[in-house]
């Protein structure tokens, strides 16, 4: 029996609570405003904290509304799986609330009160879909994500910026029609939204062809957010944005929130079981291949340092999409560690490409000789990330690697090593050039710029965590031991 | 109690007619009167309507006879949730129409048209009250005369010589409609010599009229004249002259309350009339008028993009609205039904909020044009914020009351195996956002952020438009209440079956 608890759902509304109260402080009393912004983070990080000791010993914590209509209802949980997603984002807001009060302030940004209260608003609705105890609940929060993410990527408010913003709205409310159109579908053929652990449909409920129809409409519509190709190329655009937005919105939250939901359609409503007996993971895995590979390539070409990350992004998810697919438990728990692994790799990254912006004002990869003798710390987060990316031990990227290709391995498909290979030489091409160039050539400007704490600290916990991650996998409550704990839910044990 | 609960629907006609006579006299004694008076009728009118819908709810159906006769001989009234549910959209949106004209009108009309206003608003309440809850068909035509003849007065009231062409043209248009709608009433009553509908639809079954023509005449002229009236496609070309000249609260109230109205008894007719197996085996007007929706909704809503005025912008997404409504209906299951009928409510709220915020903008500024919106997001925070939450539940984002009509229509398209229908009303959400967000765009993120000092519509004002702004959010989620009154009528009215 699920434990009742309000804490999964006061963690999303700390969220919403705070965007209002952003909002009424405003621009006047800006130390308040950005004081509020850490309150709401740390105190969402220790609400879902405190949920951690039950959850991790198997148990779940549920928190049920009144019905809206029957089967269907708001209602929030904290499983491991959703517990994983959303102490990964609170926690990783709280850093990236730094780098914005640094990089914002850096920078003299406009309208900063919309963009903090914008940013909770997004969190909120980041841990709502996290939280969410089935496929209405998450597709409310979804949607509330798509709208609330807008001002964010136009924050600028030039031509591109709204442009940017245009293509970003028709790619997400496009995919968003995909997945309404999906959840009404299974609503209409099982009953009940509710997630459960081995998947709420059976082969019973429909035919097969309907049940594979209604797996790609699903895959449309969560494949834009998770940037599966050909639904990714909103992701480079909206890198427009402020680059803490790209950071954590970008390279964590929304575009997580879609690979979050394919894990959960494939795990919690179709279930692995009749996902193999549909034969609907090697589609995927296929489509996940050829973004994995189409990506890198495409990042080659790029010199904005910012675009070479986005499309380095959309690769990394597809390797989540991937270990979904595989359908076997190390592929899973390898997609699902993959997740945070990631976020700590790519965060580091972009806070980087902000803080070379703020310090430098540079934007391309062909300017930055030398600055790794300019700005050695920040230099030196990058190349880590970079490293671990592509897939070098002890780092994390390894060990999500290392699930992968185990995943592979107990699958009828071991052939998709090779690409999780390729891909691991296709980083080194990607970000090799520009570590070299960091480190080995000589800057145009041999001045130190100084770089605030406000940045610094950020990136070197980014770092932190990919090392550590990287060297204790298996401690207690590390996102490897959370995802272990998922899947063996949802085989069933 | 005082009065027989049974005597709550009458008192919904009778205070707002008689109303319109006493405002028409006291103001011989006091101007500027009228606009209290209005509003304390219409504060009673709106909470006897919420007494009838508890009563209707708690205790059945109200069958009211005037002159102590029996029908089908006495004028019969009757009351089930959903007209109780009508009534309900119908006196509040005109309760809110009065609070915001206070200060709107004042500015707009001079003395003597403001008092006019008033009496005319009274005299449309009580039409439209009159014309949901008849019980024949008669005195249904006699409401719609009342609604009409008070509606075209107040789309031609706003003084300019545009608003009395479009008026004109709204009224040779309406008039059409209402001789249809005389016309078939004719046709049915040489042939059943019987004007209520209970009795209607006996008579027909009983003498085996399912086949004659002049039944079927009679379906052709219902359903157009109250098409025309309820704007459907392609019917609709009085509606966007018409608003896009007529005062913004009557825009409102006639988005909100009478063209719903039309397509209300359109449902209610057909339905009770003729029956579910007629209309769709006989004479197959859900059929045509389902492909009629399916198409109004694109067009309307491309109508909607091409549109820069604002106020016609959102005339056309009425056409496209009034889709979604006609589309649940020829669905042709409960579920579409019930999908259909909520949309109706949803979107009263939603579009009553919208002429409001634009009103409010007008009223201000004088700007009407989407390109002139530039900066209002500074300059009306409040409205503009409302304005956008509406938006958005147009758009069908949740937790708003869009949202959950969208999930409705789709579930109902989806259920049926109906699947162009489910595609198209996808299709539509994503083209209102195109129209939507570009006015939210150019309000917050247009620039012209320089310029821009605050200036907020007065508090007569905020008051509607924030009321049912809320109410969008607030029936995302508590969309049970107007459910409760809709699911017992569409599951009553698709089971009756009288083709023997």
């Amino acid at each position: 029996m699920p434990a009742t608890d309000i804490r999964p759902l006061l963690a999303v509304l700390v969220g919403f609570i705070a965007c209002v109260v952003i909002l009424i402080v405003g621009e006047k009393n800006r130390d308040i405003r950005e004081g509020i912004t850490f309150g709401a983070a740390i105190s969402k990080f220790l609400i879902l904290i405190s949920l951690f000791p039950l959850v991790y010993e198997g148990g779940k914590y549920l928190f049920t509304t009144p019905e809206l209509l029957p089967g269907i209802s708001l209602s929030f949980m904290a499983d491991p799986f959703s517990l994983f997603f959303s102490t990964l984002s609170s926690m990783l807001w709280i850093v990236t609330t730094m780098f914005s009060i640094g990089y914002m302030r850096g920078l003299h940004e406009h309208k900063q009160t919309r963009y903090y209260a914008a940013f909770a608003a997004c969190i909120g609705a980041t841990i709502g879909i996290a939280n969410s105890a089935n496929l209405f609940t998450l597709f409310v929060f979804y949607e509330i994500l798509t709208v609330a993410t807008y001002p964010l990527v136009i924050h600028d408010e030039d031509e591109e910026s709204l442009a940017a913003g245009r293509k970003y709205l028709a790619y997400t409310l496009t995919g968003g029609i995909f997945i309404l159109f999906s959840l009404v579908l299974t609503y209409d053929i099982a009953g009940t939204l509710n997630f459960a652990n081995t998947g709420l449909l059976s082969a019973s409920m429909a035919s097969p062809l309907l049940l594979k129809l209604l797996f790609a409409t699903f895959i449309i519509g969560f494949g834009v957010k998770a940037a599966i190709m050909p639904l990714h190329s909103w992701l480079p655009s909206v890198m427009v944005a402020p680059t803490p937005v790209s950071a954590l919105l970008h390279c964590v939250a929304v575009v997580k929130a879609g690979t979050f939901g394919i894990i959960r359609v494939v795990n919690n409503v179709y279930g692995i079981e009749l996902m193999g007996d549909l034969g609907l993971g090697l589609p995927l895995v296929i489509v996940a291949s050829i973004t994995i590979i189409i990506s890198m390539l495409i990042a080659l070409t790029k010199d904005h340092l910012k675009a070479r990350l986005a499309y380095s992004t959309i690769n990394e998810l597809s390797y989540i999409v991937l270990g979904a697919g595989l359908l076997t438990e190390f592929g899973v728990t390898g997609s699902m560690v993959h997740i945070a692994n990631h976020a700590f790799m790519k965060i580091g990254m972009f806070f980087f490409a902000g803080t070379v912006f703020v310090a430098t004002g540079k934007e391309y990869i062909s300017e930055m000789d030398g600055i790794g003798k300019r700005m050695p710390i920040s230099t030196l987060v990058f190349s880590i990330g970079a490293i671990a990316l592509t897939g070098t031990p002890p780092l994390v990227g390894f060990i999500s690697k290392w699930y992968l290709a185990l995943g592979a391995i107990q699958s009828p498909h071991p052939v998709f090593v090779g690409v999780l290979l390729a891909s691991a030489l296709l980083n080194v091409a990607v970000f090799w050039p520009i570590i070299y160039k960091a480190f080995f050539k000589e800057p145009e400007v041999k001045r130190r710029p100084k770089v605030s704490l406000w940045l610094m600290i950020p990136m070197v916990f980014a770092s932190f965590g990919t090392i550590v991650l990287g060297l204790f996998p298996r401690f207690p409550y590390t996102p490897l031991e959370l995802a272990f704990r998922a899947v063996r839910l949802f085989l069933g044990g | 109690m005082l009065l027989n609960q049974n005597q709550l629907p009458i008192l919904l006609v009778l205070i707002p007619l008689f109303g319109a006579y006493l405002a028409a006299i006291s103001v011989l004694f006091k101007k500027k009167i009228n606009n209290i008076l209005s509003l304390i009728l219409l504060s009673l009118s709106f909470f006897l309507s919420l007494l009838t819908a508890n009563h209707v709810l708690t205790s059945g159906d109200i069958s009211y006879h005037t002159a102590g006769l029996q029908p089908p001989f006495a004028i019969e009234i009757v009351v089930d949730p959903l007209s109780a549910l009508m009534t309900i959209i119908i006196t509040s949106l005109s309760l809110l129409t009065v609070i915001y004209s206070r200060e709107f009108i004042r500015k707009e009309l001079s003395d003597k048209r403001e008092s006019y206003y008033y009496i005319l608003v009274l005299l449309l309440t009580g039409g439209l009250n009159w014309f949901v809850i008849a019980g024949d068909i008669f005195n249904m035509f006699v409401g719609l005369e009342i609604l009409s003849i008070s509606s075209y007065s107040l789309i031609a009231i706003a003084q300019n010589k545009e608003a009395i062409a479009s008026a004109y043209q709204y009224l040779l248009m309406g008039s059409i409609g209402s001789s249809f709608f005389l016309l078939g009433t004719g046709y049915l009553y040489i042939m059943t010599g019987t004007l209520n509908f209970a009795d209607l639809a006996i008579r027909i079954a009983q003498l085996g009229l399912f086949n004659s023509e002049a039944i079927f005449a009679s379906t052709a002229f219902i359903v157009t004249g109250l098409s025309i009236k309820g704007a459907i496609f392609p019917l609709h070309v009085w509606m966007p002259d018409a608003y896009s000249k007529a005062l913004a609260p009557i825009c409102a109230l006639s988005s909100g309350a009478i063209i719903e109205a039309a397509v209300y008894a359109l449902i209610r007719i057909t339905l009770t009339v003729y029956g579910i197996e007629f209309i769709t085996e006989i004479v197959p007007v859900k059929t045509i008028l389902l492909w009629l929706a399916g198409i109004a909704i694109i067009i309307g809503s491309l109508y909607a993009i091409s549109q820069s005025n604002i106020k016609r912008m959102l005339a056309y997404s009425s056409v496209s609205q009034m889709g979604y409504i006609v589309m649940g209906y020829g669905i042709g299951t409960q579920l579409g039904l019930s999908a259909g009928i909520l949309h109706l409510f949803n979107h009263s709220i939603m579009k009553a909020c919208l002429f409001f915020a634009v009103g409010a903008i007008a009223y201000k500024t004088g700007k009407t044009d989407l390109y002139e919106y530039e900066g209002m997001g500074d300059k009306m925070p409040v409205t503009m914020m409302f304005f956008s939450l509406a938006a958005i539940s147009m758009v069908g984002i949740p937790p708003t009351n869009g949202f959950i009509s969208k999930f409705y229509l789709v579930w109902a398209s989806a259920s049926s195996t109906r699947w162009i229908f489910a595609a198209i009303i996808l299709v539509s959400s994503l083209l209102n956002a195109i129209y939507f967000f570009r006015i939210i765009n150019k309000a917050y993120f247009g620039g012209g952020h320089e310029e821009a000092s605050r200036d907020e519509a007065p508090y007569t004002m905020l008051v509607p438009i924030g009321v049912l702004a809320i109410s969008c959010v607030v029936f995302g989620l508590a969309f049970n209440i107007p459910l409760s009154l809709i699911e017992p009528v569409a599951e009553k009215l698709m089971t009756l079956s009288l083709i023997i």
